[in-house]
């Protein structure tokens, strides 16, 4: 496809490992060994029926770290997505209805002011979060951020000379925008997809390990909070296969996203001038 | 009034317009880019604007094609009402076309030249099928002496001469009935701008379009034939038929342009201010030029002037 | 100068309305929350109704101020905040302002201390990067640095415990002990501020380094060299000063936001910081240590990011021009 030969070598490690993630995510049930709810003796050490022995409750390690990589990348993807969609909308119509454009941009200070990890907190007591709240929780501060990135983009296409050309031969204001504004917005939006997606990924890996998630939920960061509770793993070597395995993966999962998403803005960025950071 | 020709009605007139621009959407100084201007535009005849940078000429243009809205005055399509841009209905703006100044941004550079032409048709809805489509582009192409073999390629993989014809072409493909053109030939070489000032002039012989035509370059606006206009400060300072202003011209601003005359510059005047707008530069002023500002006097033959000397 | 007067009018306008927002927010979000703080008072929740009658549940209530409706007790609220009144921690039984400011000063000294580690490594190396742009020795510098921006920081935190704790035996395993001095706290600090630096010290090398390499990009540079200046001359007579500015005010920003970033670090070490304040205070429903932690956080983004305003103000003059 075009869009592979727009990676450099980071961003292809990048896309092949998240997609290798991915991968472990979709075919949970067929790979792994055991079934999650399945208990067995607690701090086992690797074997050769627990390949990565189990955990303070009786899990097995191998068995949770696929289960959490498919969370951890429905999280990151369905947050990706509804953010980026809610805020490239958010951005075009900000950056194309002029009278629009102050409120907007107030609405969206006002949400990126909110300190996303302790409102968080606060939210888990009312209700305790499963995937799908998580998922909201954050898509709800996602937003803004894309459309504050995308938006001076926006407003930069919208007031070329060709749009105004074709606004004078009778081209009507969201037949530009969808067929001018939001092509030409499109590398940004995928390089905040995949930023987003990474933000997501963290966050819910962050909440877990202030163990603030529902118990059922099978997430990497839960298990680190789970494992942290006991200390006895720390006097022994237990906290290798209990602590290292999902902290391995979470970082290779996030590794993987940064490196795709520096790859795409040291791409774009040369010809539109807009930082993302 | 004027007229062009008393006989027609006029395509296009423009109503005592003026345009107050404030910059700075909190402070606003105001600044005067046109000033009472008075233009009645017949089907068929074209009408050249010059004057310096900042003289008005692009506000005044777009004014005309109801983009801008005028502070004050009114424009009139064909009787249709153009003053507000945002209540122009769209059957109207099929019948202009806009020719911006700079080519290499008036197409989309994401797009091909083929489906950058193509675009005011299919905006417009005019053509049925992909066939008809491909006849129509490839003819247009061929009108405005654009190799079809180019069509394929994106804006940047073109050199200048040929994205304005393919400009010129997607002008024209919807008939309009009025085009302005901001000038279009500015950022081409010499021998590319002959060639497309030919062209420009071809069509409107040929299809019979109200042209505006706007350049700084006098000798490039009085090519078009017609009539001239030369604007200052927002004004109109002389209007004429072009051999007229340009073997007699009268305004010590034309001859200036002309190279006639030396132009000194005095003293410092103030913007706004209520004498002639050429007051500063002006080598042949005289008292009553800092009080009051002339206005456009007939002086015969269609020749009119705003100087108080006439 | 009716220029910056209206800017500034309009910029004080906005960040007022934030604050006003924020408060509001922060009140309604947290005195929402289902439970009381009653159930905590006497120990776990299951204990309270033993202890508790009707009687003094009542008058406990309205001691605090809860039993009134919750416009009043908003009203209350601003009122007393405006006369810089934190209120009285339910579940320490002490005004908040003395509970809060001992945890806020050890996340300070925390975060400072981490801040500069961070900027003293970062900031050498994102200009020797920028500088060999494009270099073996930049690609391996940016790759590693981003390598361990990935790494989450409580993951950071956990290894720092398991290498320098469980192996060295270097540093203390479990928090603190009572430590009323200065130095104590620095010691105990340093762990975490390490840790913390390197988490941050990613994103500050990656932005420093973009600025560098744009601003070196530009003209004058190359005039610079072509006149045969020494390297070192050209980095610390034009180089920064062109770009300090717009550093200086993200790095403001990058401060401001540490307070919440910090939180990870802090928990793993169980560090007595705000971190720990706040969890404390959100599982006793404690309202106003809870408020006063949460305002905080707000007020110091939004200050942060004024100061950013400012800064760039001051700088930029093509900011001044426009509205927003």
């Amino acid at each position: 496809m075009k869009a592979l030969s727009f990676l450099g070598i980071k961003g292809k490690i990048g896309l092949i490992i998240i997609l290798f993630v991915v991968f472990i995510g979709i075919t949970a049930p067929v790979i792994s060994p055991y079934d999650p709810t399945s208990l067995f003796e607690p701090f086992e050490p690797p074997s050769s029926t627990h390949l990565l022995g189990t955990d303070d409750v009786g899990h097995d390690v191998l068995t949770i770290l696929i289960y959490g990589a498919r969370v951890s990348i429905l999280v990151g993807f369905a947050t990706a997505t509804i953010s980026t969609f809610i805020g490239l909308l958010t951005a075009l119509i900000a950056g194309c209805y002029e009278g629009l454009d102050p409120i907007i941009s107030r609405i969206l200070d006002f949400f990126l002011v909110i300190p996303r990890i302790p409102f968080i907190v606060i939210i888990s007591a009312f209700l305790t979060p499963n995937i799908f709240i998580v998922i909201l929780v954050l898509s709800f501060f996602g937003w803004a951020k894309t459309a504050r990135v995308i938006k001076p983009l926006v407003k930069q296409v919208y007031s070329r000379e060709y749009v105004k050309r074709l606004k004078c031969i009778g081209a009507g204001n969201w037949y530009i925008i969808l067929r001018h504004i939001l092509p030409a917005t499109f590398p940004l939006a995928v390089a905040q997809f995949v930023l987003e997606g990474g933000h997501a990924i963290l966050a819910e890996a962050s909440i877990g390990f202030f163990g603030l998630e529902d118990p059922s939920t099978l997430s990497w960061g839960m298990e680190i909070n789970h494992a942290l509770q006991k200390s006895i793993i720390f006097l022994t070597n237990i906290w290798t296969w209990v602590l290292g395995p999902p902290i391995l993966m979470l970082t290779i999962t996030l590794l993987s996203t940064t490196f795709i998403s520096i790859d795409l803005e040291t791409r774009i960025n040369p010809r539109l001038k807009v930082r993302s950071w | 009034m004027m007229r062009f020709n008393s006989l027609k009605t006029p395509l296009v007139q423009g109503i005592n317009l003026t345009k107050i621009f404030r910059y700075g959407l909190i402070w606003g100084e105001p600044v005067e880019a046109v000033k009472n201007v008075n233009i009645n535009l017949l089907r068929g005849a074209s009408l050249s604007l010059t004057g310096e940078s900042g003289s008005g000429k692009t506000t005044l243009g777009k004014i005309l094609l109801g983009i801008i809205r005028p502070t004050s005055g009114k424009v009139l399509f064909n009787g249709i009402d153009l003053t507000n841009p945002k209540r122009v209905p769209k059957y109207i703006r099929r019948m202009m076309s806009y020719i911006p100044q700079h080519p290499e941004e008036a197409f989309d550079p994401r797009w091909r030249l083929y489906d950058n032409i193509a675009e005011p048709l299919r905006i417009h809805k005019l053509i049925g099928s992909k066939e008809e489509e491909k006849e129509i582009i490839f003819k247009l192409a061929e009108d405005v002496s654009l190799d079809t073999s180019l069509l394929n390629r994106r804006p940047f993989e073109v050199s200048g001469g040929e994205i304005q014809r393919a400009v010129i072409a997607s002008a024209l493909a919807t008939n309009p009935l009025f085009m302005v053109c901001d000038e279009p030939t500015s950022m081409l070489d010499i021998s590319t701008q002959a060639d497309i000032l030919r062209l420009l002039k071809n069509i409107r012989d040929k299809l019979n379009i109200s042209l505006l035509f706007i350049s700084h370059d006098i000798e490039i606006a009085s090519f078009m034939g017609f009539k001239i206009a030369v604007m200052l400060k927002g004004r109109i300072v002389e209007m004429a038929d072009v051999d007229k202003l340009i073997n007699e011209p009268l305004h010590p601003y034309t001859q200036g342009l002309l190279g006639i005359v030396k132009v000194e510059y005095v003293s410092s005047y103030a913007k706004n201010c209520r004498g002639c707008p050429y007051y500063d530069r002006c080598p042949v002023k005289m008292l009553p030029c800092r009080e009051k500002e002339p206005k456009l006097k007939n002086v015969g033959g269609d020749h009119y002037v705003a100087c108080f000397r006439y | 100068m009716g220029v910056s007067r209206r800017f500034f009018v309009s910029k004080a306008a906005f960040y007022i309305s934030l604050f006003i927002l924020s408060i509001t927010t922060v009140f309604l979000l947290v005195r929402m929350m289902p439970g009381s703080p009653l159930d905590y008072l006497g120990g776990e929740a299951e204990d309270v109704p033993y202890i508790l009658t009707e009687e003094v549940r009542e008058k406990l209530l309205s001691y605090y101020g809860l039993d009134k409706p919750l416009w009043e007790q908003y009203i209350v609220f601003v009122n007393n905040l405006l006369h810089l009144n934190f209120g009285y921690s339910i579940y320490f039984s002490e005004p908040v302002t003395r509970i809060l400011l001992p945890h806020l000063m050890r996340t300070l000294i925390l975060i400072t201390l981490g801040f500069l580690f961070s900027i003293s490594i970062s900031f050498p190396l994102s200009i020797i990067s920028a500088w060999r742009r494009g270099s073996t020795l930049d690609t391996i510098i940016t790759l590693l640095s981003m390598s361990i921006y990935s790494i989450p920081s409580f993951a950071l935190a956990i290894l720092f415990l398991i290498v320098f704790s469980v192996e060295l035996k270097l540093f203390p395993l479990i928090g603190f002990s009572a430590e009323e001095n200065i130095l104590d706290i620095l010691w105990y600090a340093l762990g975490p501020a390490m840790v913390f630096a390197v988490a941050e010290s990613g994103r500050a090398y990656y932005f420093m380094r973009n600025s560098f390499i744009s601003e070196l990009d530009k003209d004058y540079i190359l005039f610079a060299k072509s006149k045969g200046l020494k390297n070192k001359t050209i980095i610390l007579r034009h180089l920064l000063r062109g770009s300090l500015s717009p550093i200086i005010s993200k790095l403001a920003l990058l401060f401001g936001y540490s307070l919440l970033s910090c939180m990870f670090v802090e928990n793993v070490f169980n560090y007595p910081g705000i971190t720990w304040l706040l969890l404390i205070s959100y599982e006793y429903y404690d309202y106003p240590v809870l408020e006063s932690i949460l305002l905080i956080f707000m007020f110091t983004v939004i200050v942060m990011n004024a100061i950013a305003d400012i800064i760039s103000f001051i700088i930029d003059p093509r900011v001044r021009g426009g509205w927003m």
